[in-house]
């Protein structure tokens, strides 16, 4: 026994070095524009294809030693009179070490602030000398920038002498000798990548640890492998809904995280003008990967794990119709998850965003989708399987499994809505998963569906899409209507006010939700009499939604408030969903969507809807159902913290979007030359890393109140549904005896032995043979 | 000196006179309709949700319990069809009112250039979008007033930018630089070239100070048309996501010649 607890432990112990050794973060944000010094920095066109060349650079440098290098700057693309062309300015700096001009060179380079440029009497020459003087200290490595112009030196443009310029930025690293004894390995510098890998190594490795962190808990006594094993392969083999419920949910926490590291990483990217941090290609698989990991394997696993744990209790069923489908389903989920970052691992990310568009992520080459593209697209298709069969569960369940007293317009909101986005899901999904079997046989054996030349369509891949996308949309917002509902009635103390408009709404969102989806598409080329359809359908779904809100509202109306956490999170939903919506009008205008289509307004837009509506409905439903899951409360103080972080940072990190959007930024840019965006791009950056930050307390508040909480009992909050009814945690099979829903509308309860409608009849029916 | 314009939407091309279509002005008028009615909105709604949470906060532990909540017990149902149907009915007016007024902003955006009156007089262009970069084939001559040495005006000529090229019927700009004469109908027909040998791919270009775009799509041709307002020079786009160096797509477009009165 004793012997396998120190095997656990130095298991962890290594672990944690490995964590240890993971590269760190040491990129340099520079452009030649964002200097500040004499030099080249007069000219900041784009960065482009100028070559950089340094001759005569040391493998190693000897301590007071100077080095003579030559600079040579070229490009040939920089349109301009030939006399003229081509010219160079450059600036080099270096760490350590003083700079001087190299033999002949005294009136062309110049030293200005600790670094070596040209003067304006080597505005005509491409190439330099300049001395390097190494530092007296053998032991360090030296890196060395050097930003490079390329100018057409012909000053007769528009008020602009400078079109057409473009720079590029060189750097290297020099170790002292000193540094080298023995041979030794040099530290590199660490590529955005491998910060990315490490950082989802890292969650892994959180993950893992607190995996085995639960199982300690759960019985001390017990801490072996054997007994990991065994409790390992209990979680690998479950069926019970209450488990593949939590294995949907530790799932998502995972990938919410790591989605967040992507944000994290490209916004840093683009918190000034002209950055460098990512590669043009790290940005663009960065911001798919992000787009399709929030979407796919966080928001909608969330949202099955609350369905998963909650519509049974709720509707008084022993487990979901089908057990063992259901496990599947997660299963194929988690496996898709490595086909979706199988091209990130090997350096090749799809770099296709997550609306995928054709014939870009058909095509493949040079200057093609990324090889990684063709993994990424059948781990999509895996992902539609894997809703299809989550889905299939969850509609039989309603249809049949209701107890006596849940009939269809008594049933709780959550389940309400889960019905709706599952049969959403249902009708949407095909197009999706004919859409992207399509495009892998495109990028596989060569088909042409999306090929113009060919014969193909490139706006088909739009429609198959965008007729999955919207109607997805909904899919992750319902559920979480749902979550609000009963989180805001509860904590009124009250019913939810028109019970009745609130399920005609979720039914007329989800019949709306299918006839809106060309909105994506107004300036795709479409034929315009479906631009005027989709533009009319789309404002029309303004009305069901507005239709709820109200109802939230009153249904807070003569109520006794409590401000739980939970409480707090939905009216922060009520909050940031309703400007989510409002700027959502903005867009079915054709007037105003020529300008916002693919802007930050987009961003901003969306962003506000799936973080402000999906992501804070879903927080709200984690601190409402966690005691129902473990017995025990969150942290409430915690709870506030995390809630006052987030609603601020979230405002802060999307609101200046807008702004963006209206003065024109586009999305899906490696970066921007405009120098007026830096200022709220910054901000934006910054907000992101605090509001990401403050995730961290909701992540320590789940592991600290597994152990800690307050224990809460079988109703802690007050509810009605039936899921209050059973004990916290429940047992398996979830309700021993199928209980009767009452009503408190009815005075004699005579219900039937066997009541329920024609689904349950068939369904017990086909049963009982 | 920076080379790259910091510009402010607001402040520039909102003139004019006569509404050309796509003028920027439709945007401009626009965005404070649908403002002005966001705020409205808007306040109306957190007003009421600021004023109800405080009012009807948790004054004491036991206040009673008016919709009988118990577990396993479906409440006390509410509603109001009055109130119900007075939400359904004000935001379906209010909704329908806005569409009425995007609708028309609809007819005038993607109006069909051929067949409109006065379509000789439009200044046709083609943009050719590739993989990374803007090509411009101009159709008509754009006409400047020549000035003479001494400073007098002696007729017209074509415009000649600073490379040389006279913007006339067969010039092409391959350096991502377009001209467009001031307060002319343009007419751009939008289309796609595969660069080497690779799948021509779909982009957008956009005109960010004039609010317009409109993707560019192989197999299809797409239109644009407008009216620049003001001489200076305007920045172009790429919005729709076409691969690695998208970021990189970008063009200048410099409105010369007279914009009259």
């Amino acid at each position: 026994m004793k012997r396998n607890k120190i095997r656990v432990f130095s298991l962890l112990f290594v672990v944690f070095i490995a964590l240890a050794a993971t590269p760190q973060i040491t990129s340099l944000p520079t452009g030649v524009g964002t200097l500040g010094n004499p030099g080249c920095s007069c000219h900041s066109g784009g960065a482009g294809t100028t070559a950089i060349d340094v001759f005569g650079m040391p493998d190693s440098f000897t301590a007071g030693e100077s080095y003579e290098l030559k600079i040579s700057i070229s490009n040939p693309a920089i349109p301009g009179g030939e006399l003229t062309s081509n010219m160079g300015g450059f600036r080099l700096i270096a760490s350590a070490g003083t700079f001087g001009p190299g033999e002949n060179f005294t009136d062309l380079v110049q030293v200005l602030e600790g670094g070596a440029t040209h003067t304006e009497l080597g505005n005509d020459v491409r190439d330099w000398n300049v001395t390097w003087t190494a530092p007296d200290s053998e032991g360090q490595i030296v890196d060395f920038t050097l930003h490079g112009n390329a100018v057409n030196g012909n000053a007769i443009g528009e008020g602009n002498g400078n079109t057409g310029d473009a720079w590029a930025t060189y750097t290297t690293s020099v170790p002292g000798a000193a540094t080298l004894g023995g041979g030794g390995a040099l530290i590199e510098q660490a590529e955005p990548y491998e910060v990315a890998i490490a950082a989802i190594l890292f969650g892994i490795t959180l993950f893992s640890i607190m995996l085995v962190y639960v199982f300690y808990r759960n019985n001390p006594e017990g801490f072996n492998l054997n007994g990991l094993t065994s409790w390992l392969k209990k979680w690998l083999t479950t069926t019970d809904h209450k488990e593949v419920g939590t294995l949907y949910f530790v799932y998502s926490f995972l990938f919410l995280f790591i989605g967040m590291v992507f944000s994290l990483l490209f916004r840093i990217q683009l918190s000034v003008a002209d950055n460098d941090f990512l590669t043009q290609d790290q940005y663009n698989s960065f911001f798919t990967l992000h787009g399709t990991t929030m979407i796919f394997l966080a928001a909608m696993p969330m949202i099955a794990a609350f369905a998963n744990w909650i519509i049974p209790l709720q509707i008084g069923a022993k487990d979901l119709a089908f057990p063992r489908i259901n496990a599947m389903g997660f299963w194929v989920l988690a496996f898709s998850s490595i086909l979706l970052y199988g091209g990130v691992m090997a350096g090749e990310g799809a770099d296709i965003s997550w609306t995928m568009y054709a014939p870009y992520s058909s095509s493949g080459g040079e200057k093609g989708a990324s090889a990684g593209t063709t993994l990424f697209v059948a781990g999509i298709i895996m992902l539609g399987i894997s809703s299809t069969l989550s889905g299939v569960n969850f509609i039989a369940t309603i249809m049949a499994m209701r107890a006596p007293g849940v009939t269809w317009m008594k049933m709780p909101l959550f389940t309400w809505s889960a019905f709706v986005a599952n049969a959403m899901l249902y009708i949407s999904l095909p197009a999706l998963i004919i859409g992207t079997v399509y495009l892998y046989l495109d990028r596989t054996i060569g088909t042409v569906f999306y090929t113009a030349a060919s014969g193909g369509d490139p706006i088909l891949w739009a429609h198959l899409f965008w007729f999955f996308g919207h109607p997805e949309v909904y899919v992750v917002i319902i559920p979480a209507f749902g979550i609000v509902s009963e989180v805001l009635a509860t904590s009124a103390k009250r019913s939810i006010f028109g019970y009745r408009s609130m399920v005609y709404a979720l039914a007329g969102i989800g019949v709306l939700g299918f006839v809106v989806w060309g909105h994506h598409m107004l300036t795709s080329g479409m034929d315009p009499t479906l631009r005027l359809i989709m533009m009319l359908t789309t404002m029309l779904v303004a009305i069901p939604t507005g239709v709820k809100i109200f109802n939230w509202l009153a249904t807070l109306w003569g109520g006794s408030l409590v401000f739980k956490t939970h409480t707090l999170w939905s009216l922060g939903f009520l909050v940031t969903f309703t400007m989510g919506g409002i700027s959502g009008m903005f867009f079915p205008v054709a007037g105003l969507d020529t300008h916002f289509h693919d802007t930050y307004f987009v961003v901003a837009h969306f962003h506000y809807v799936l973080v402000g509506g999906t992501i804070f409905g879903m927080f709200s439903a984690i601190y409402y159902w966690y005691p129902k899951a473990t017995g025990r409360k969150l942290d409430e103080k915690l709870g506030l913290l995390h809630f006052v972080i987030t609603f601020i940072g979230m405002n802060a990190v999307f609101w200046p979007m807008h702004q963006l959007g209206i003065e024109g930024m586009p999305r899906r840019y490696h970066t921007y030359s405009v120098d007026s965006w830096t200022e709220l791009n910054s901000f934006i950056s910054l907000s992101a890393l605090i509001m990401g930050a403050a995730q961290f307390i909701l992540a320590w508040n789940l592991i600290k109140s597994y152990k800690y909480g307050e224990e809460s009992g079988k109703d802690p909050w007050g509810g009605w549904s039936l899921e209050w009814t059973t004990t916290s945690p429940p047992p398996t099979p979830s309700f021993h005896e199928i209980p009767t829903q009452e009503d408190a509308n009815i005075h004699h309860h005579a219900y039937p032995e066997s009541s329920g409608g024609l689904f349950s009849k068939m369904w017990k029916g086909s049963g009982s043979k | 000196m920076p080379t790259v314009n910091s510009w402010n939407v607001s402040a520039q091309n909102v003139g004019g006179s006569t509404l050309g279509p796509a003028d920027y002005t439709i945007f401009r008028s626009l965005l404070e309709t649908w403002n002005f009615w966001s705020l409205v909105v808007g306040i109306f709604t957190f007003v009421l949700l600021i004023y109800l949470v405080i009012r009807f906060r948790e004054v004491s532990p036991d206040d009673s319990n008016i919709d009988s909540i118990a577990p396993g017990v479906f409440p006390k149902e509410r509603d109001n069809l009055t109130l119900e149907l007075t939400w359904f009915i004000v935001p379906t007016i209010l909704v329908l009112y806005l569409t009425f007024i995007a609708w028309q902003s609809m007819i005038t955006v993607w109006v069909d250039p051929y067949s409109e009156e006065g379509a000789d007089d439009a200044f046709d262009i083609t943009i050719e979008a590739y993989q990374w970069g803007w090509n411009f084939y101009y159709h008509d001559e754009i006409q400047v007033l020549n000035e003479t040495e001494n400073g007098s005006v002696n007729g017209m000529k074509i415009y000649a930018t600073p490379m040389g090229t006279e913007i006339k019927d067969g010039a092409i700009g391959i350096d991502n630089n377009l001209y467009l004469p001031c307060n002319q109908l343009i007419k751009a027909k939008i289309i796609t070239k595969a660069d080497g040998g690779e799948l021509p791919v779909l982009h957008a270009p956009f005109f960010p100070e004039w609010a317009i775009k409109e993707d560019a799509v192989p197999g299809l041709e797409t239109y644009l048309s407008f009216t620049p307002r003001e001489t200076g020079t305007y920045n172009l786009f790429c919005a729709e996501y076409c691969g690695q160096q998208h970021s990189k797509m970008f063009a200048k477009v410099h409105v010369v010649g007279q914009c009259g009165e």
